[in-house]
């Protein structure tokens, strides 16, 4: 065999194997699609080929998110992201355009949450810009969200909680998707309870939250006995039991199951009193 | 030319070789099962070597062969020390069997995306091997103990397991010895009657000389007496410090304990602590240091009389011990106990254990759906009400028949959630080793006042620092979760976007919000916490 002939046999069993041997390119929902499976650095380079082949807004956008999450996760992936991000934003013409919009989201999530060092105040500046964006739409109204956590829970006296939580609640207001009016309400809930200041404040976002539609079945029984709960608690027992009942219907292998009923037995007995 | 023989030698050695193995292939071919013809092999692996289980497990397989005489079903148990390597190199190497074991916490979340498929389809049909019964009509899900809550990945958006069994933990007794030493075989009955057969048990070894002590331990098994039993003592309390009013046992305690709502002077806490003591004592010296190899072998050979495992032991123990195996459940305090009633709130129940047993379907299986069909059979009322009566393990399935040796092992499920342990829900590791570290203190000879004032001064000193760094971790390990599942915000919004009739998708968008805002909101809740408490739970300087 001469050298020629043993080099062509090499490459001809390797062929199947090198790189760019892909029978299919792959496509931005394969990308994506990838990102739902925390397959981020395939969906990174998935992201990657199709921006170096056409550097559309939306195929540098995928590439800044998957960036976010690419591994080994470090400050220069981030920045690298940031800097993607940061073009779609400065290149836009129009300010209510979805990519922009998401850029926007992006950009404070990584002061928030992804840069090594977070910075809580410049998120919440970037936040509250973005959520008053006219025609901001759905960025907007995640936006909105993100910064009544932030302003719920930024390390201040327990004192001042009840005037927070009446600021943040004024964002229920602007939000129109009832997938984050009813998140908003969720944190407003908790924010009320954890902080002690008011069960019926609690209840009351509960329920509107409930009524939105919880959509993780395993935080709907905790839904039911927890308003089931603040409503025994502020006196109302027949919305109590009303809520108890239901959660024994639905849940019926829970561990609850035995308290609650036996909660159900005093309020009936109290009623019959 | 010189090394043509050497050549020649090589061509016939692998002609050799080759001939072998024909022969061999022929000759297995001949001789196998007509299963062996079959078109379509699934395989599982799992890491359970306990006696029986294997056996049932193949009973299974061959029923199920029997149904479907095209299908061969092999079983393949690997030791649970190499199991997660071995796994995980078959994964890798896309040789994995059809559906492995994934209960033990030997995979990541990458793990479980990269190899392993999404089961919720399958999940929400009934399950056609319970036609003719009750639960025909239900949902897969619907059909185990738990509703498949534990089989369910939040992160994931999706059901990754399909559990097969279900572990209490009892109090296993030498009935032989018992005998001996009570002349009946009648197990304690209350609290202080288990008490009071510790001491007996220490005072009759005693007096003859032999090394007795009345319960076997080690790491794995004594916190199925202690923490259990410290539980016990902070049922009221923990829903006292409880940060909201959904009922169930969570981290609340741990915040609480910044927040200075108790403290280890507390009064539930010097009970958790005098019971601790009041069992920690009659346990084998050295227990932490002790692997659950080395518990099983002093109740074996007859040095300890009585051993807390999980029912999945009951088989094994049977098989090895040359005495009659008897079992219990732990005797608690009632609510009118003298000194321990006062915190308790009732009953523990069982309804909060995880089915284990759990298999997950690899992306590379080649027969997913006869895997998950084999899946379904084996988790059908009728197969895992024979799985029991084979295995002698409890099942996951809910309301099949179990045999009667299991009943003492039936989860209870009237009563509440037990309390927090120092580990507070097993989520605290460095203030559960702080705990451990100093609990000789607590179990050291002596009166029990100096050893609970010793336990309390060590907790107070070493225990909140350690807390705080196990949240900081905690808080740290959210913020990593929830930038992975930013990436599913915007994968989500833009395939809804991409197919605004999809309901799926939209669902699932829905809920990766749902469950970042709920995350960020308590990991928020948690640091504003660290931060405001921070002063007060500093370590004090050491002398």
């Amino acid at each position: 065999m001469t050298p020629a002939f043993r080099l062509s046999l090499l490459l001809g069993l390797l062929a199947p194997v090198l790189p760019g041997a892909e029978g299919r390119p792959g496509t931005l929902q394969d990308g994506w699609e990838l990102v739902t499976l925390y397959r981020f650095n395939e969906a990174e380079a998935l992201f990657r080929r199709l921006a170096d082949r056409e550097p559309s807004r939306e195929h540098r956008y995928a590439l800044a998110v998957s960036l976010l999450n690419r591994q080994p996760k470090s400050d220069r992936t981030v920045a690298e992201a940031r800097r993607y991000l940061t073009a779609l934003v400065k290149e836009s013409t129009a300010p209510d355009e979805e990519i922009t919009l998401a850029a926007r989201f992006y950009v404070a999530r990584i002061l928030q949450l992804h840069q090594s060092k977070p910075d809580l105040a410049a998120a919440r500046l970037a936040y509250r810009e973005l959520s008053r964006t006219p025609g901001g739409g759905f960025w907007a109204e995640v936006a909105a969200v993100k910064w009544a956590t932030l302003h719920v829970y930024e390390v201040t006296p327990w004192s001042e909680k009840a005037a927070r939580l009446a600021e943040a609640e004024k964002e229920l207001a602007r939000l129109t998707s009832p997938t984050l009016r009813k998140d908003l309400q969720i944190i407003l809930a908790d924010g009320y309870e954890k902080f002690g200041i008011s069960l019926p404040a609690a209840l009351h976002h509960l329920e509107e939250a409930w009524a939105a539609g919880i959509e993780r079945g395993i935080d709907q029984g905790d839904f039911l006995a927890r308003m089931g709960e603040l409503a025994r608690r502020i006196g109302d027992p027949a919305k109590a039991r009303g809520y108890f009942t239901e959660f024994l219907r639905r849940f019926r292998r829970d561990e609850r199951v035995y308290w609650i009923t036996q909660k159900v037995a005093d309020l009936e007995q109290g009623d019959r009193r | 030319m010189k090394r043509r023989p050497l050549v020649w030698a090589g061509l016939a050695a692998f002609a050799l070789i080759y001939a072998v193995a024909t022969v061999r292939v022929l000759i297995l071919s001949a001789t196998a099962s007509p299963v062996a013809n079959a078109k379509v092999t699934v395989r599982f692996a799992h890491f359970y070597l306990e006696p029986g289980l294997r056996e049932a497990y193949a009973q299974i397989a061959a029923d199920y062969m029997h149904l479907h005489p095209g299908v061969r079903v092999e079983q393949i148990a690997v030791p649970q020390r190499i199991f997660n390597a071995w796994a995980k190199t078959q994964l890798i190497g896309g040789t994995a069997p059809d559906l492995v074991l994934v209960d033990g916490g030997q995979f990541t979340l990458e793990d479980l995306a990269r190899h392993f498929t999404p089961l919720h389809e399958w999940v929400e049909a009934p399950n056609p091997y319970n036609s003719g019964t009750d639960v025909a009509d239900l949902p897969w899900r619907e059909t185990f103990i738990d509703g498949l809550t534990g089989s369910y990945d939040s992160r994931l958006l999706s059901y990754y397991s399909i559990p097969t069994s279900l572990f209490t933990n009892r109090v296993f007794f030498n009935r032989a010895l018992w005998r001996e030493i009570f002349g009946t075989e009648t197990p304690p009955s209350d609290y202080e009657d288990f008490l009071a057969a510790c001491e007996r048990i220490e005072a009759w070894g005693a007096a003859r000389g032999r090394p007795l002590v009345p319960l076997a331990g080690s790491v794995y098994n004594a916190p199925f007496l202690i923490d259990f039993l410290f539980g016990t003592q902070t049922q009221r309390r923990q829903f006292e410090v409880a940060w909201s009013a959904h009922l169930r046992a969570d981290l609340s305690p741990s915040v609480a304990l910044l927040q200075g709502r108790w403290d280890f002077s507390d009064p539930a806490l010097q009970a958790a602590f005098r019971i601790v003591r009041d069992v920690g004592r009659h346990i084998q010296p050295g227990f932490l240091q002790l692997q659950r190899d080395d518990a099983n072998f002093a109740f074996l050979q007859g040095r300890a009389v009585m051993l807390a495992s999980g029912a999945h032991e009951a088989a094994s123990l049977r098989a090895q011990a040359e005495f009659p195996l008897g079992v219990f459940a732990l005797p608690v305090p009632g609510t009118d106990h003298p000194r321990y009633g006062a915190q308790i709130f009732g009953p523990v129940t069982e309804a909060n254990i995880r089915p284990a047993g759990a298999f997950g379907l690899t992306r590379t299986s080649r027969e997913p759906v006869q895997a998950v069909d084999f899946l379904r059979y084996l988790t059908s009322q009728a197969t895992a009400a024979r799985f029991a009566a084979l295995s002698g393990w409890l099942t996951a399935v809910a309301d099949a028949q179990i045999p009667a040796a299991l009943d003492p092992f039936r989860p209870v499920t009237a009563g509440y959630a037990n309390g927090f342990d120092l580990s507070i829900r097993r989520r605290h590791p460095d203030a559960k080793r702080v705990a451990d570290t100093n609990l000789h203190l607590l179990i050291a000879a002596g009166s029990d006042d100096a050893a609970v004032a010793a336990y309390t001064a060590a907790l107070a000193r070493d225990y909140p620092p350690a807390l705080r760094l196990d949240l900081e971790n905690r808080v740290a390990n959210t913020r990593r979760n929830v930038m992975r599942q930013d990436g599913n915000l915007a994968a989500y919004r833009w395939m809804s976007q991409a197919a605004p009739d999809d309901t799926v998708l939209k669902r699932r968008f829905n809920e990766v919000a749902e469950q970042i805002d709920g995350n960020e909101a308590e990991n928020y809740f948690i640091m504003h916490e660290l931060a405001r408490t921070a002063a007060a739970t500093q370590p004090p300087a050491r002398p």
